[in-house]
């Protein structure tokens, strides 16, 4: 194959070969997707018991794997922050926070386990009261953007959101004299029989779109993995 | 060493405290101390994420095996040992290509999952519901139940088809092309646009809801507090 | 010459690279005489690229097979080398693109000239609007701990909840149940109330309660639903003697076709000799049709979709009964009203784990959450509706002649 390309183009052999290699790399990588989906794929139509129980070892090894990108993730934000920490960042003294909240965490989970009073009195200490304090915030904002909602650009769409949302939340709520508004049965149309359309809409169009981008990377078209 | 249940009591309430405290400063801006319990946060979810992956995945179903089970057992591990130490190659800059085969058949395999999922959990089954809406049955016995069955069955179609078709056939126009734009075209933009509004303004009232709970959690801690 | 050697590695690489493709290490500059060579006589930015008559120096489109000569006919079909043309199709530059990095270019010098509008004076703050909020919700919902609390009816149980509570009062006893815990800590506070009701009703009729989870969290939650049951007013399981944590699929969402096939597979072999030494019911589960029921527990539309797309692949023939966020009830709506169903029950958001609770007389909660809870969203409504009419009427007052 070398010997075709000669210095009459200009360029040294290792160079062509270089293209040839990234060639067969990117040939590889497609086929290895591309098998190894079909074969995962295939288990949803055919019931063929050799092809199931690859499969079935096709997908342990992933299981497997994936618990490994957990442990990449996890190397990576330390990675990141130390690097902060080494530059003398403006937010070192945070990363300082995060390793040191990390390796403590690491340090009572290894030392007690994970199923020991130790680490559920951290995930209920710590996890549960920051997570449900920021999912409390939304409340705020989401009421904020609510009533704030912009009507320079009013449209019959934003109407119609902004309608529902209102309806939803006072259909809601059993506060006497409320009911008398009979909210309740125009909630159970919007909620019950409207939405129930567009939603079905919605999930029917996010399926053929998860179909048309899956079906891109196992043929290839599409090759997120490449570098 | 264990400590006394009513010290690890206290500290887990101060602790809890300080940070639903902090995280709540925000409705005043950002600041510091929400960040740094934000990193203290970030820094405890990462560690408890390699804990679970560590515990649960690598050691039982990897290490374990390889290292003290039969030889059956570690020949069945061989594999997926060496793309996991592939797949660890990634933290290295100078090796990463190595770990790209092995991102590859995870991406393969996670393709071929949501593409089996999205067409036999989804799109069968939902499209054929959608033709069974309005059941014969339905219109054997002419009452009100039964009318008002066959319009929500009606509706439902309705919203379905043209929320889809608001999706898919990419019906966004300028305003200059409108005039152009055939009628059916037109009207499903619309009928489909009100229905997906409908939807997620139904979504956006179920959002404010969970943020509510979220928030009347904290604030009932906090208000225990002090009783 | 065309192409730069690296110094570490020996290795070729084009001109105007800078690091090393093979080993990643830096590169020493091209000479401008190099990089004229191959067209290009200034410094590589937007506005110095070659216009669209240049267009033979960067080829649009490369695949993998080019360079492999006679194995295809695109062989014949590729333009004579040029550095341009061995690039990743990534890197090539077409004329698309060069037309968005020159409108790129412009909005980013745009940036940071726009000016505000004066004549929006209300609200302008975006912190002085949140906090206002912020402090109206929090002194309307804190209201009840300083006015006595009136009377306010428990909520009626509706048709979803009532089909729940009698698909687990017909389960047989014999047969441990499923639950999947697949939600985050935030969202603890709306879902436990749910699974706490189905817990004590299971545990009521004697019925083992198997928990996993898909999440690397799950684990934790579970443990702290049973040290909430343990400490809870109605007793509902003083020695944790009928349930089980089997711990966290492995693999997440990629676990779960594993585990609807083959949980024995999946799961560490360890967890289940525990399982089994303590509850020896546990020999006889292979599958999820094994157990008497299955109920999953997510906020998160695309994980309950995860799931129920994967059981309908290979089902259990038991019923499956999905608990909720409020926020993802409008994406399962669909799979519960379908015919033939695809979900057997539906417990959506903390009203109905309240009206669970009520109808079992098993209520544990605090009335005061339940009248904060109403006055959250009757506040939420009343300001939204009156919000929009002000904004409504100072757009048409702006607008007005």
């Amino acid at each position: 194959m070398g010997h075709h390309w000669n210095h009459s183009d200009g360029y040294p052999i290792e160079h062509n070969r270089w293209i040839v290699k990234r060639g067969l790399e990117e040939t590889i990588l497609v086929l290895i997707a591309g098998v190894s989906g079909c074969i995962v794929l295939s288990g949803y139509f055919f019931d063929i018991r050799l092809l199931n129980s690859v499969r079935l070892t096709l997908l342990n090894y992933a299981a497997i794997l994936v618990g490994v990108v957990m442990i990449i993730g996890g190397v990576n934000i330390i990675r990141v922050h130390r690097n902060k920490i080494l530059a003398g960042s403006p937010s070192s003294a945070h990363s300082l926070v995060l390793l040191t909240s990390f390796f403590a965490t690491i340090a009572i989970v290894a030392f007690f386990g994970i199923t020991s009073n130790y680490s559920a009195w951290i995930y209920e200490n710590v996890l549960i009261p920051v997570e449900r304090s920021l999912l409390a915030l939304l409340a705020v904002v989401l009421l904020t953007l609510g009533v704030h909602i912009r009507h320079n650009n009013l449209n019959l769409f934003r109407m119609v959101f902004i309608l529902t949302v209102i309806l939803s939340l006072l259909s809601a709520t059993e506060i006497p004299g409320i009911e008398k508004l009979r909210l309740d049965q125009v909630y159970q149309w919007l909620a019950g029989v409207l939405s129930i359309g567009g939603a079905r809409g919605i999930i029917l169009g996010v399926a053929l779109g998860t179909l048309a981008a899956g079906l891109r990377l196992l043929m290839g078209i599409d090759r997120p993995y490449s570098d | 060493m264990n400590l006394p249940d009513n010290i690890l009591n206290v500290a887990g309430i101060v602790i809890s405290t300080f940070l639903t405290l902090t995280i709540f400063s925000y409705l005043l801006g950002d600041n510091a101390l929400f960040r740094l319990a934000s990193h203290i946060f970030i820094g405890t979810t990462a560690a408890l994420i390699i804990a679970i992956a560590w515990e649960s995945v690598l050691w039982p179903k990897l290490l374990y095996p390889f290292l003290f089970g039969s030889s059956g057992e570690r020949l069945a591990t061989l594999m997926p040992l060496a793309l996991g130490i592939l797949l660890l190659s990634k933290l290295s800059p100078r090796f990463s290509a190595l770990g790209t085969p092995v991102m590859a058949f995870l991406l393969g395999v996670g393709a071929a999952i949501a593409v089996g999922g999205a067409v036999v959990g989804t799109l069968v089954p939902q499209t054929l519901s959608s033709t069974r809406l309005i059941a014969t049955g339905s219109l054997s016995k002419l009452n009100y139940e039964n009318f008002m069955h066959v319009v929500q069955g009606l509706l439902i179609i309705l919203g379905t088809v043209t929320a889809l078709g608001y999706f898919h056939f990419g019906l966004h126009f300028r305003d200059t092309d409108r005039n152009r734009i055939s009628l059916i075209r037109k009207t499903t933009f619309y009928v489909g646009g009100i229905f997906i509004a409908i939807t997620l303004g139904v979504v956006y009232a179920g959002i404010y809801s969970a943020a509510l709970v979220a928030m009347i959690d904290r604030l009932n801690f906090l208000m225990n507090l002090l009783h | 010459m065309t192409s730069i050697r690296c110094p570490q590695c020996g290795e070729l690489n084009f001109a105007q690279s800078t690091v090393c493709q093979f080993c990643s290490s830096n590169l020493p500059s091209s000479s401008t005489d190099e990089l004229s060579e191959i067209g290009i006589t200034q410094p590589l930015r937007v506005e110095n690229l070659p216009s669209p008559k240049h267009a033979p120096l960067f080829p649009s489109r490369i695949n993998p097979l080019d360079g492999i000569n006679g194995l295809t006919s695109f062989a014949q079909q590729t333009p004579s080398i040029h550095p341009n043309d061995s690039l990743p199709s990534r890197l090539k530059v077409t004329d698309a693109q060069i037309e968005h990095a020159e409108l790129l270019r412009n909005l980013i010098d745009a940036e940071g000239a726009a000016p505000g509008d004066p004549s929006r004076r209300f609200g302008r703050s975006k912190h002085f609007s949140r906090f206002f909020f912020s402090v109206i919700l929090i002194v309307g919902l804190l209201i009840f701990y300083f006015v006595s609390i009136p009377e306010l009816d428990q909520p009626e149980i509706s048709p979803a909840v009532l089909q729940t509570y009698k698909i687990v009062e017909n389960l047989a006893v014999n047969l441990p149940a499923l639950l999947v815990i697949d939600y985050n800590p935030a969202y603890s506070a709306e879902l436990d109330l749910s699974i706490k009701a189905l817990l004590t009703h299971l545990a009521r009729k004697n019925i083992l309660s198997v928990f996993v989870s898909s999440l690397p969290t799950g684990p934790f939650q579970i443990e702290k639903i049973f040290n909430d049951a343990k400490k809870s007013r109605l007793v509902i399981l003083p020695d944790q003697s009928l349930v089980y944590n089997l711990g966290y699929i492995p693999g997440g969402l990629t676990g779960i076709p594993l585990f609807i096939q083959a949980p024995r597979q999946i799961m560490p072999s360890e967890a289940w000799t525990h399982g089994q030494s303590i509850y020896p019911e546990l020999m006889g589960i292979n599958s999820p049709d094994d157990f008497s029921i299955m109920v999953i527990a997510t906020e998160n539309s695309e994980t309950a979709r995860s799931w129920i797309e994967q059981i309908q692949v290979h089902p259990i023939g038991r019923p499956l009964i999905f608990v909720i966020s409020a926020q993802a009830t409008p994406a399962l709506l669909p799979y519960y009203s379908a015919i033939p169903k695809q979900i057997d029950g539906l417990l959506s958001g903390i009203e109905a784990g309240l009206q669970y609770e009520t109808f079992d007389s098993t209520s544990d909660s605090d009335s005061r959450t339940w009248l904060m809870y109403n006055l959250g969203m009757l506040l939420a409504g009343i300001l939204m509706a009156v919000g929009g009419i002000l904004n409504a009427g100072i757009t048409w007052g702006r607008h007005s002649p």
